[in-house]
């Protein structure tokens, strides 16, 4: 009030600013910065050494994981019979190391629908997601930002009638964030 | 300017007036309506330094890493976004802005930090009766193997009638 006053009597024209002439605010510049994924697996799809029952039909040889911490895999056949001597049934496992904001629900995990190991030999890899373990340890101590999983995967292989040999090929998976 | 006029009267002494103004206008504000927020980026190890370049503009800018493709942001996330300020006051006001002339420091897990240059994008020179905006962007400079983590920094805008 008293400065009004003072500018009534100096008969003057004047804006009155006091402390409203400026403001002030602040905000902050943030970023995420999110771990890269880190994938690797261990561990062999084996169907082993499977005597055709009939040439002139498919086999078809199916591994099932059996739980989340095993390479033993159940083995289902169509048209052919294990060989005593064969190896026994596994399934790799995948390991993903990831970030722990974003966490397991936030990736997406594909492998190729199928495999090609020979003209007439197809294999159909299948996620083990239902096998899914949390708290992988075969990485290094992880970063606290980390945190680490692993699944198995197993697939149904199928041979054309009187395809016989050794065949090889390689599963391929994908681990990515959404 | 008026001329004030004597008063005829006694002689021995004079009376004049002259015209008082004053204009009262209301204070100048400012609020913070949205943070700078970069995005969820993941860094491919093998980058190198990047930037991450979002330029300020009204209601939207654009985003791009420097070089190109290193970087990805998680699409799961939170989209980026500039940052914006609601300046208020009195209407048809003219005003300036001031923002930090220097790169501020953005603080991340450990003693990790990274710098941002600011940029900003005001169209008005003049409060806007429904009230003006100041976006603000910046280019965010990401060191070689960045620590995974949130990295936040403080920085300060002011306005001021002209």
């Amino acid at each position: 009030m008293k400065l009004i006053s003072l500018a009534l009597v100096a008969a003057g024209s004047i804006s009155l600013f006091a402390g409203g002439g400026s403001a002030t605010a602040t905000a902050p510049a943030h970023v995420q910065i999110i771990s890269p994924i880190t994938l690797i697996s261990n561990g062999i799809m084996e169907f082993g050494k499977v005597v055709v029952d009939d040439l002139s039909q498919p086999v078809v040889v199916k591994l099932e994981p059996t739980n989340n911490d095993s390479f033993i895999a159940n083995k289902t056949i169509v048209n052919g019979t294990v060989l005593s001597s064969s190896q026994a049934p596994t399934v790799p496992f995948f390991h993903a190391r990831y970030d722990k904001t974003v966490g397991w629900g936030g990736l997406t995990i594909t492998t190729d629908p199928v495999v090609n190991l020979a003209p007439g030999v197809n294999l159909v890899p299948e996620l083990g997601l239902g096998f899914v373990k949390n708290g992988c340890v075969i990485f290094p101590p992880l970063d606290p930002s980390q945190e680490a999983s692993h699944f198995p995967v197993g697939g149904t292989l199928t041979a054309d009638p009187d395809v016989l040999g050794e065949y090889n090929g390689l599963v391929s998976v994908t681990v990515a964030y959404n | 300017m008026a001329i004030g006029q004597a008063a005829p009267a006694a002689g021995t002494s004079g009376t004049a007036t002259a015209p008082a103004k004053v204009n009262l206008i209301r204070p100048i504000t400012l609020r913070r309506a949205q943070d700078l927020w970069f995005g969820c980026l993941v860094i491919d190890p093998n980058s190198g330094q990047l930037q991450i370049v979002q330029t300020a503009a009204d209601g939207g800018g654009t985003r791009k890493p420097d070089p190109p493709g290193v970087s990805q942001l998680l699409t799961s996330a939170r989209p980026w976004h500039n940052a914006r300020f609601e300046v208020g006051g009195q209407s048809e006001a003219g005003f300036t802005v001031t923002m930090p002339g220097y790169p501020i420091v953005i603080h991340g897990p450990g003693l990790q930090t990274m710098l941002v240059r600011l940029n900003y994008y005001c169209s008005d020179t003049m409060i806007d009766p429904q009230g003006s905006s100041i976006w603000v962007g910046g280019k965010l400079d990401i060191p070689e193997n960045p620590r995974p983590g949130h990295y936040s920094g403080d920085f300060e805008v002011t306005v001021a009638y002209q």
